[in-house]
């Protein structure tokens, strides 16, 4: 089931906010659309995503659309990010919060015309802390206080510390050694008042 | 989004305390609870049906145990 | 769900953002999207002289480019504990995050380093006897030798091959 709403990211040729669509319940279609646009310009890249395939994240939707949920932002016909989520199974380490459950952002990434690494000017920003805002809402709404958590690309760690003000709990040895990042329910309020 | 619906369960005193414990040591409600326990609970049909198993860990020892459902 | 957020929000949290990357997932190396090839660290069996290959190859890059390991694990923004047991523990395998970075930073092939490091399975025999013979020009830890020179410049090109 798809959701449509409003969302906000700003265009920095145009240097202004523009209004995008929010949708909760991106369709295997578009998801489709998204990976194939995207793939194009990542494939030659060394974008630490660059070999994840859509449609099989898309699949785990499929099979348990209760545990996974597939948001995007949506400008000018194309995805602009996509994030996939875990709401059930996933549970704190933050030593306060420990043991409580949590939303796991599984996947999130932004397409690659937005993105620094692939492109000398992107074209959007905000992608990032729109999805985030996306999961610590979700988090809210499923009584989960606003506990989310992830585990970071290495070129977007300082992003989710410094920038996002996420806890880092360090390398995570049971998942390829990336940083595991955390908020707990005070840090997804300050984040939610920006 | 669909509108949402109303259900009445029937619990025994047991299940009514796990519940209640259950809330107290994840910081939900008994909804909350119940929502997070249906999610997992597909989850872990959805994978059963795909042939793969449900095991768990010990932390320290790497004994693997599986959870077998019926 | 729709989303509640306002034009306001995202202009006061953006100033900070500039050109930031964002991903958030599983780690994406060509070969460790296939589940087949990867080695179950803890139980790799085709360790040989192809970790320590690895191991000696970092070490010496790592000079050749004047680095203390200090000085690596801080460019390559991984653990300096790491590094040390990556360069002086025999067989020791590295996560694959750090095999990356250490890839990126050193620019050398990621998914060679990934076979050289023992995180996925080595099928190429002229890497594996490539590795053979570069651990055995091996010599000690101090400033390269001419020949340490050209044995690591030559192991690199077969890697970039």
């Amino acid at each position: 089931m798809t959701e449509r709403s409003v969302a906000y990211l700003y265009h920095r040729q145009n240097k202004k906010e523009v209004e995008v669509v929010f949708i909760d319940g991106v369709d295997r279609t578009d998801v489709a659309k998204a990976q194939e646009s995207w793939h194009k310009l990542l494939k030659d890249t060394k974008s630490e995503h660059a070999h994840w395939n859509w449609n099989e994240k898309y699949q785990l939707v499929a099979e348990a659309p209760l545990a996974y949920r597939i948001f995007g932002l949506e400008a000018e016909g194309q995805m602009q990010g996509l994030m996939l989520v875990w709401t059930a199974g996933k549970f704190c380490r933050i030593e306060s919060q420990k043991g409580k459950p949590l939303i796991y952002i599984d996947y999130l990434a932004t397409a690659p015309w937005n993105s620094a690494d692939v492109i000398a000017e992107p074209i959007y920003a905000g992608v990032g802390k729109v999805l985030i805002r996306a999961a610590v809402q979700l988090s809210l709404e499923d009584e989960l206080q606003g506990r989310i958590g992830l585990h970071s690309l290495p070129q977007a760690e300082s992003y989710y510390r410094d920038n996002c003000k996420m806890t880092d709990l360090g390398q995570d040895k049971a998942y390829y050694g990336l940083r595991y990042f955390e908020t707990t329910p005070e840090q997804s309020a300050s984040f939610i008042r920006g | 989004m669909a509108d949402k619906k109303t259900m009445t369960l029937n619990m025994t005193d047991a299940e009514m305390e796990a519940l209640e414990e259950l809330c107290r040591r994840k910081d939900l409600s008994k909804t909350a609870v119940m929502k997070q326990a249906l999610r997992l609970y597909q989850l872990i049909n959805a994978r059963l049906d795909v042939g793969e198993k449900l095991f768990f860990e010990h932390e320290l020892t790497n004994k693997k145990s599986e959870l077998t459902i019926l | 769900m729709k989303l509640k957020m306002t034009k306001e929000w995202l202009m006061k949290n953006l100033d900070k953002e500039d050109k930031a990357i964002v991903s958030a997932g599983s780690f994406s190396c060509s070969k460790l999207d296939a589940l087949d090839e990867l080695v179950q660290r803890h139980a790799a069996k085709e360790v040989g002289a192809v970790v320590p290959a690895f191991g000696r190859l970092i070490s010496l890059s790592r000079r050749n480019k004047g680095l203390t390991p200090e000085k690596l694990a801080e460019q390559a923004r991984i653990d300096l504990d790491e590094l040390v047991s990556i360069e002086q523990v025999p067989n020791y395998i590295p996560e694959p995050r750090t095999v990356c970075q250490l890839a990126q930073v050193l620019n050398l092939s990621e998914d060679k380093l990934m076979e050289l490091s023992g995180n996925t399975v080595s099928r190429d025999q002229k890497l594996k006897d490539g590795a053979v013979k570069f651990v055995a020009s091996a010599q000690s830890l101090d400033k390269l030798s001419r020949d340490e020179k050209r044995a690591l410049e030559d192991f690199v090109k077969q890697l970039s091959k």
